[in-house]
C-alpha cells in the first residue's frame, strides 16, 4: 500500500466471541496496514466484522469477545505498541484511545451522552489527554466546533445533544474525535444512519478533514459508492476475512472478486436512491458460527467450481498491489 | 419547567379533595352508628342524641359532607374520643417522628444501594456480582419484623449494645433505620444494578471508553448520570413504601410515630385519629410524589430545557 511505514498495522488478527450459541469467528484472520495520512476503506455488508475490527484497533473488545490471534501494531516514532496485548481497561490503552486513535461510530442520536452539554462532552474528551486549563480546553471546543462546520459554535456549546439534528450530532462527534489531533481517525459507518443530503455533507467533512488535519482514516462501509471519493485504498471483507485489497481505482476498474463484484453491481445509480440496499448478490451473509469449509463465499458465489468447497483460496496477490481470495484468478489451481 | 411545577402544583388540590371525600366515605360507610360510635358503646340514649345534633349526623350526607370538606380545608380533622384534644395536635408530632425515620432509613438505603449496585454492574456476572445478588435476595425475602426481632436480639439482647425501643438519643436511631432501610436497601440495590447494566450498555459509554476515559469515570459519570433518572423515581416508590413500612418497624421499637398511632387508633376506634393518620400519610405521598417529579425534570435536561 503507501511507501511510507504504516502507521498502523494488523496482521491475522482473530476475535471470537464464545456465546452460549457457540464460537462466533466474527474477525477470522485479518490482515491490512494504514500509512500515516492516508484513507483505508473498508467495505462489506452488515455482519462481515467490519466494527469488530474498528473496536479491536480501539482495545475496545470486552466480553463475550476476545483477541485470540495476531497483533495490532501502532508505530511511534521510536517503538511500536501491540495494541491487541493490551489490558483493556489499563492505562496504555487509555492514553491511545482518543488521543492517537480515535473514532467515530454509526449512531450519532445515541453515541452522545444525552445528560451532559455538548460542549462539556469535547471539553473532557481534551482533558482526558492534554494538559490544559478548562478555560482553553473551552476554546479548543469550540474551535472545533466551527471547524466541523457548526453554526453558532459558542451556543451549540451549552446545548444538550437531544437539541441537535442528526447531522449536527455526527459533525460534533467528529469533532470531538479530532479534538486531540489523532494520528488514526475510526469512521464506523458515519453517514449510515443520516439522510441522503446530510450524507453528502458530512463525507464532504469528512474529505476535508483528511486535507486540513493530515489524520490517516480508516473508513468503514457496507456502501462501495461511498468509498471511491474518499479512500485510497480499500479492503473488502467478507464473513471475517479480507477477500480483496487493492487501491481505490484498482477496485473499481477491476475488481477481481465475484463478491466485490457484486457489491458494485449494487451501488445504486441516481436513478433508485430511493430504492437503495438492493442487493445483487444472492442469499445472505451465513452464520459466522458455522464452520468454515472452503471458500466462504461459495454458497453464494455465480461461479463457484468443485474445488471452492473444499480448499480455501486464502489471499493472494493478482497484480502488483492487488490481492484477491478466489480460485478463478489462479493461474492453475 | 415553571410549567411542569405549576401543573404539578395544581394537581395537588384535586387529589387532596379525593383524600376528603374518601376519609368522610370511610366514616358513614362503616357499619354502625356514628354517634354510637364516638359516644362509646354503653352510653345512655340522651348523650348520643346529644352527640347526633352536635357532630350534625342528623342532617342529610351531601350537607354533611358540604361540612367536613369545609372543615378539613381549614385544617380542622376533628376531635380525639379519648384525649378530647384536637386530632391536628396530636398528628402533628407523629409526623415529625415518623418522618425522621423514614427519610433516615431512606438515606441508608439510597447511600447502600448506589454503592453496592453500581459495583454489582461493574462487575457484572462475576464473583463479586453474585455475592452481591445474593446478600439482597437475602434482604428481600426477609420480613421488616423478623430484620427487626434479629437486630434487637442480636444488638440489644446479646451484645447489649444498643437500646431497643424509645426515641430519646441518637442510638435509639440506629435499630430502627437499619430495620426499615435494610428491606428498601435490598430492593433498591437489585433495581440499580439492572438500571447501571442497562446504562453500561449503551452506545455513550462506549463513546466514554473510546475517548480514554478511565471505568471509573465510565460507571460514575457517564453510566450513572443516566441510570439516575430511572433511579429517581425508584427512590420515589421506595420512599413512599418506608413510609408504609414505618408502621411495622414503629410497632417493634416503640417509635412515638404517626404509623403506631394509626394502629392504636384502629384498636381503640379512635375514628378522628384515624382519620387524620391517613389524611396526613395521603398528604405525604402526593407530596413525596410531587418531589420526585421536580427531581426527575431537573435530572433529565430533555425536560429542563424544554
Ligand atoms: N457483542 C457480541 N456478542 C456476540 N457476537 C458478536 C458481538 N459483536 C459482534 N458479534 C459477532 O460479530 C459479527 C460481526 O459483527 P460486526 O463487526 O458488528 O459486523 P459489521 O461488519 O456489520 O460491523 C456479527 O455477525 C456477530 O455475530
Ligand atoms: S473461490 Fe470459488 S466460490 Fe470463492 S469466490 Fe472464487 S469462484 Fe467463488
Ligand atoms: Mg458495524
Amino acid at each position: 500500500m503507501g511507501a511510507a511505514e504504516p502507521l498502523i498495522e494488523v496482521k491475522d488478527l482473530k476475535v471470537h466471541f464464545h456465546t452460549e450459541d457457540g464460537v462466533a469467528r466474527a474477525v477470522d484472520g485479518v490482515d491490512f496496514a494504514i500509512a500515516p495520512e492516508r484513507t483505508l476503506g473498508v467495505v462489506g455488508e452488515s455482519g462481515c466484522g467490519k466494527s469488530v475490527t474498528a473496536r479491536a484497533v480501539m482495545g475496545l473488545i470486552d466480553a463475550p469477545g476476545r483477541i485470540v490471534q495476531g497483533e495490532i501494531l501502532l508505530r511511534r516514532q521510536s517503538q511500536v505498541v501491540d495494541i491487541s496485548k493490551l489490558d483493556p481497561r489499563g492505562r496504555e490503552i487509555r492514553g491511545i484511545r482518543g488521543n492517537e486513535i480515535a473514532m467515530i461510530f454509526q449512531e450519532p442520536m445515541t453515541s452522545l451522552n444525552p445528560v451532559f452539554k455538548i460542549g462539556d462532552q469535547i471539553v473532557e474528551a481534551i482533558l482526558l489527554h492534554d494538559r490544559i486549563g478548562r478555560r482553553e480546553a473551552r476554546e479548543r471546543a469550540v474551535d472545533l466546533l466551527a471547524a466541523v462546520g457548526i453554526p453558532l459554535p459558542r451556543q451549540r456549546f451549552e446545548q444538550f445533544p437531544h437539541q441537535l439534528s442528526g447531522g449536527m450530532r455526527q459533525r460534533a462527534m467528529i469533532a470531538m474525535a479530532m479534538s486531540c489531533n489523532p494520528r488514526l481517525l475510526i469512521a464506523d459507518e458515519p453517514t449510515t444512519a443520516l439522510d441522503v443530503t446530510i450524507q453528502a455533507q458530512v463525507m464532504d467533512l469528512m474529505n476535508a478533514l483528511r486535507r486540513d488535519f493530515n489524520t490517516a482514516i480508516m473508513f468503514i462501509t457496507h456502501d462501495l459508492g461511498v468509498i471511491a471519493g474518499m479512500a485510497d485504498d480499500v479492503v473488502v471483507m467478507y464473513l471475517g476475512r479480507i477477500v480483496e485489497s487493492a487501491p481505490v481505482r484498482e477496485i473499481f476498474h477491476h475488481p477481481k472478486h465475484p463478491y466485490t463484484r457484486g457489491l458494485m453491481g449494487s451501488i445504486p445509480s441516481l436513478a433508485d436512491w430511493g430504492a437503495r440496499r438492493l442487493t445483487a448478490i444472492e442469499g445472505v451473509v451465513p452464520s459466522p458460527f458455522a464452520e468454515r469449509q472452503g471458500c466462504g463465499f461459495a454458497p453464494r458465489c455465480p461461479h463457484a467450481m468443485e474445488i471452492c468447497r473444499t480448499r480455501d483460496p486464502g489471499l493472494e496477490d493478482v497484480a502488483p498491489g492487488h490481492a484477491a481470495a478466489c480460485f478463478l484468478h489462479r493461474a492453475a489451481p | 419547567m415553571i410549567r411542569l411545577i405549576v401543573g404539578r402544583l395544581l394537581f395537588m388540590v384535586p387529589a387532596a379533595l379525593l383524600i376528603i371525600t374518601f376519609l368522610f366515605a370511610l366514616f358513614h360507610l362503616i357499619p354502625g352508628d356514628p354517634a354510637v360510635m364516638l359516644a362509646g358503646d354503653n352510653a345512655p340514649r340522651s348523650v348520643v342524641d346529644g352527640i347526633r345534633e352536635a357532630y350534625g349526623f342528623d342532617q342529610p350526607l351531601h350537607i354533611q359532607y358540604g361540612r367536613y370538606m369545609a372543615k378539613v380545608l381549614q385544617g380542622d380533622l376533628g376531635i380525639s374520643n379519648y384525649t378530647r384534644d384536637p386530632v391536628v395536635n396530636s398528628v402533628i408530632p407523629r409526623i415529625i417522628n415518623t418522618a425522621q425515620l423514614a427519610f433516615l432509613s431512606m438515606l441508608f438505603a439510597m447511600v447502600v444501594s448506589l454503592l453496592l449496585g453500581c459495583v454489582s454492574a461493574m462487575y457484572w456476572n462475576r464473583p463479586l456480582d453474585k455475592i452481591v445478588t445474593i446478600v439482597s435476595l437475602l434482604g428481600i425475602c426477609t420480613p421488616v419484623f423478623v430484620t427487626g426481632l434479629l437486630a434487637i436480639y442480636f444488638f440489644s439482647i446479646y451484645l447489649d449494645w444498643l437500646p431497643i425501643s424509645g426515641m430519646s438519643s441518637w442510638r435509639h436511631f440506629i435499630l430502627p433505620v437499619i430495620t426499615l432501610g435494610a428491606f428498601q436497601a435490598a430492593v433498591l440495590t437489585r433495581m440499580v444494578r439492572s438500571c447501571m447494566v442497562d446504562a453500561l450498555g449503551k452506545d455513550y459509554i462506549t463513546t466514554a471508553r473510546a475517548k480514554g476515559a478511565p471505568e471509573l469515570l465510565v460507571v460514575f459519570k457517564h453510566a450513572l448520570r443516566n441510570a439516575l433518572l430511572p433511579i429517581v423515581t425508584l427512590f420515589g416508590l421506595g420512599l413512599g413504601h418506608t413510609l408504609g413500612g414505618s408502621v411495622v418497624t414503629e410497632t417493634i421499637f416503640n417509635w412515638p410515630g404517626l404509623g403506631r398511632l394509626m394502629v392504636n387508633s384502629i384498636l381503640t376506634r379512635d375514628l378522628p385519629i384515624t382519620q387524620g393518620s391517613i389524611f396526613f400519610f395521603a398528604m405525604i405521598f402526593i407530596l413525596v410524589n410531587l418531589i420526585v417529579d421536580l427531581v426527575y425534570a431537573w435530572v433529565d435536561p430533555r425536560i429542563r430545557y424544554d
